[in-house]
């Protein structure tokens, strides 16, 4: 289990203070594959490599397994590398070496020995899928391949954890789906935790269980994938999850004191519900339907609505008060809102 | 004809000993300043502040010293050391004393290569090193060295030209070598077919170090 407590992170660039991380705090527990999401500059890809140390933080302490890696010595540090995989969105693969002497490396580092070598190297690349390819050199593969040789490379050493650092961004999307496949397969087979980082939604979608949105420095939101996905909170999430162009798509024309817009998230089971023809009938409300979609993340469901209801104070209250009483998710948009 | 035959028959008879004189001196000062000058390269370029072993004020030190030597003019820095000559070699002027000169002036010239070709390597392969756990001492040796060796190859190529070359000059003290023979027959005894000769000469040999300097490094790349 990872822990990562009060972590700061500031830079000196001439004579100016860049706060780079400001008191992270995450857990992230054995066999998560936990996304860390956010725009460039927003300290992601410094906030992953203080897990292995490879950027210091200013203050604050990173926890693997209840050891304070920021408490350890230079050689234990090296010794605790060999036990985190690394990959990269450049791959970053050693270009005079073939496949087998990249994969190879990790373990000549750590003093293996060489007959060792040569069956872990098989073992690996055959878990990759790139057993031919085991005397190419980087230069003759694809982007998809390279990345797999370095997926190899992060496991040689028996890694516990993989750190993926936009390890899908250079590649087109179905190289993506294919990484991205392997990598679940790693976590659910080898039961691997692995962090990642990425700007792309999809890549959060597809893998993760968790996610922290990350902006400007500082964790903005977080919790499971499909919280995330279908109960967004911070405007930063609505804006990697689209919703603005959802929500801001229709301008209303009855804007009154008799009309409410809202929002409604239907989850699993109130998705099964005639929930919407029941309140007009119980209120005598009317609706008018501006926009909807139905989702689904890894394999769970979730629908949104965007409605309009008029109607006297009243039956504007019961309403609210029908909705709120189901298994719904409603929030109230105000024009403001949908300008964001 | 029979002229022509002439000149080939002198050339055939002056060449052979300053030709190997210059190759001596080349051959030597290569082998001295690529043992000095890469590990200096090496260390001007890891010892940078962002680079896997800062010390900033040893990385200025270095970097005056090799900027002091690089702006010396080659004819100044020959006679300049003389006594260092006298000490390493016992005399000041000859052809292996004109080793001295040729290896301090490379020197500086290699390390400055060298110290490019590993500072233009992506920083990204460093860091998945590091982040292997791979120590200081095995990224110079696992991932650098090799990483950095064709463009390394290049630079020595470079350097050798130069110093045949400089060679030529170290002619000037006594150094012997092809530029010698030029200066003394060709240019100061009026004979231009001895001049035009140890031109062709020379180039040849520039365009076989060139040659063979591009073949390593095609040889090298992957």
């Amino acid at each position: 289990m990872i822990e990562i407590k009060d972590l700061s992170k500031s830079f000196i660039d001439k004579n100016i203070t860049v706060d780079a991380l400001k008191n992270i705090n995450l857990k992230i527990e054995k066999g998560d594959i936990y996304g860390i999401i956010g725009l460039s500059g927003a300290g992601k890809s410094t906030l992953i490599r203080c897990i292995n140390r490879l950027e210091e933080p200013t203050t604050g302490s990173v926890l693997i397994d209840g050891q304070d890696i920021m408490k350890l010595k230079d050689e234990e540090i090296l010794k605790i590398r060999r036990r985190i995989g690394m990959i990269f969105q450049s791959f970053n693969l050693l270009s005079r070496r073939d496949c087998s002497k990249n994969i190879a490396f990790p373990l000549e580092v750590a003093g293996y020995h060489k007959t060792n070598i040569d069956d872990r190297v098989n073992e690996l690349l055959d878990l990759v899928g790139l057993t031919d390819k085991k005397h190419s050199y980087p230069s003759q593969l694809s982007g998809g391949q390279k990345q797999r040789v370095a997926i190899a490379r992060a496991l040689a050493g028996k890694a516990e954890l993989l750190l993926c650092d936009e390890a899908t961004s250079s590649l087109d999307p179905s190289t993506t789906k294919s990484i991205l496949a392997l990598l679940k397969q790693i976590n659910a087979t080898l039961g691997i935790t692995i962090i990642l980082i990425t700007h792309q939604m999809e890549v959060i979608k597809e893998i993760c269980n968790k996610v922290a949105v990350i902006s400007e420095g500082e964790i903005v939101e977080m919790g499971t994938t499909f919280e995330l996905f279908s109960k967004p909170k911070h405007p930063v999430t609505k804006r990697f999850l689209g919703h603005k162009s959802l929500e801001g798509s229709y301008e209303s024309n009855a804007q009154g004191d008799n009309t409410r817009r809202y929002k409604l998230t239907f989850l699993q089971e109130s998705a099964r519900q005639p929930i919407i023809s029941q309140m007009i009938k119980r209120t005598g409300v009317e609706v008018n339907i501006i926009a909807g979609h139905i989702s689904n993340v890894q394999e769970k469901y979730y629908g949104n609505l965007i409605i309009e209801i008029s109607g006297d104070c009243e039956a504007l209250q019961k309403a609210l008060e029908y909705l709120n009483q189901n298994e719904l998710y409603v929030e109230e948009l105000v024009d403001n809102e949908r300008v964001v | 004809m029979n002229e022509l035959y002439d000149i080939l028959i002198k050339l055939m008879n002056l060449m052979p000993q300053p030709l190997l004189e210059t190759l001596y001196m080349v051959a030597a000062s290569t082998v001295f300043s690529v043992l000095l000058g890469v590990p200096l390269g090496f260390i001007t370029a890891i010892s940078e502040e962002n680079h896997i072993w800062p010390h900033k004020n040893l990385n200025r030190v270095l970097n005056l010293l090799i900027n002091i030597a690089r702006s010396l003019p080659f004819i100044i820095l020959m006679i300049a050391v003389f006594p260092l000559s006298k000490f390493l070699i016992g005399r000041r002027i000859g052809t292996t004393a004109a080793i001295v000169p040729l290896t301090i002036a490379a020197i500086p010239f290699v390390a400055r290569l060298v110290g490019g070709s590993v500072k233009e390597l992506t920083w990204g392969i460093i860091e998945a090193a590091l982040s292997m756990g791979a120590s200081t001492m095995q990224i110079i040796y696992k991932v650098i060295l090799p990483e950095a060796l064709p463009s390394i190859v290049s630079g020595i190529t470079l350097t050798v030209i130069n110093l045949i070359s400089y060679s030529a000059m170290a002619g000037a003290i006594g150094g012997g070598g092809l530029g010698d023979l030029a200066i003394r027959f060709g240019y100061q005894g009026f004979q231009e077919d001895v001049l035009i000769g140890t031109v062709l000469v020379l180039l040849a040999i520039v365009q076989l170090v060139q040659f063979l300097g591009d073949k390593i490094y095609k040889s090298l790349i992957r």
